[in-house]
């Protein structure tokens, strides 16, 4: 009797760990990659919470029209977090930290829009968007590819309309997002 | 004879007005040796001043030139990350469009 009843207080103990996971604000954890740090050929890993974004926006050049793009998006952002790492040779991360962060964001409020998987070029590419009401809080993308393993957090009041005003600006691509009526 | 002597050694010891002109000159030179100390405390404080002026100004100088360096570093890392950030949308949009393509 007292076995099944550790066992089940074990089993609530488990499901009350994984909620506990998914951070309302959009925010992931991320695994520590600092394994593929050493083994990879370049490396982007930015960290930046909402007191560096604000430090940063205020040196974005307002008369620069790219610039001050970012600075309108910037301006709802509580965080921005890129790991990136490109190899020389082929490689397959870790199942446990691609699992680490697909388990976070299949978290209620997290929404898959874009899961694209091609065996040809042997590339996966997964868009999610945390979603409280009508605005976008938080946008995450994990991209596996041959060479290159990517996790992007962005955390806060993503502006769709404003990430379409940036559209085809400092490289970020035509995304065809529709006005919010 | 004591009290001859005792006179004697009153006559001597007695005040003596030192006269008008002593008088002026020690009044003349008690002022001019208190401003001399006063422009020694002056030039001390000025001095002091001055240095604190100084390591204040580069204090701040050094705190806004690493602020300064912190917020480029931060615009730098920030349009990195929207590019890697874009470029994985593109990679992630081009599949999608190919995918409606066939």
């Amino acid at each position: 009797m007292n076995t099944r009843i550790s066992k089940l207080l074990a089993i609530a103990t488990l499901l009350a760990a994984g909620p506990a996971w998914a951070d309302p604000s959009g925010k992931i954890r991320l695994p520590d990659l600092a394994a593929l740090e050493a083994k990879a050929s370049e490396t982007v890993e930015v960290t930046l919470d909402a007191a560096l974004l604000g430090m940063a926006s205020r040196y974005l050049d307002a008369k620069n029209p790219e610039e001050a793009g970012v600075r309108e998006i910037v301006s709802g952002l509580q965080g921005v977090y890129v790991r990136s790492y490109t190899f020389d040779e082929p490689f397959t991360p870790q199942k446990a930290d691609v699992d680490m962060v697909r388990s976070q964001l299949t978290a209620p409020g997290w929404s898959r829009i874009v899961g694209a998987r091609s065996r040809k070029d042997n590339t996966n590419v997964e868009v999610y968007v945390m979603l409280s009401g009508q605005q976008a809080m938080g946008l995450a993308v994990l991209a596996i590819e041959p060479k290159e393993f990517t996790i992007v957090n962005i955390v806060g009041a993503i502006d769709l309309e404003r990430l379409h005003r940036l559209e085809g600006q400092l490289g970020v691509p035509k995304l065809g997002i529709a006005k919010q009526p | 004879m004591t009290e001859q002597l005792e006179e004697a050694l009153r006559r001597s010891l007695r005040a003596d007005d030192p006269g008008e002109l002593f008088t002026r000159r020690v009044m003349q030179r008690l002022p001019r040796e208190n401003h001399a100390a006063a422009r020694r405390w002056l030039a001390w404080a000025t001095g002091l001043a001055a240095s604190l002026l100084l390591v204040f100004g580069i204090r701040q100088q050094v705190l806004e030139q690493r602020e300064q360096a912190a917020g480029l570093r931060a615009k730098q890392e920030l349009l990195e990350a929207l590019r890697v950030t874009s470029g994985k949308l593109d990679l992630a949009y081009q599949a999608v469009d190919k995918e409606n393509e066939t």
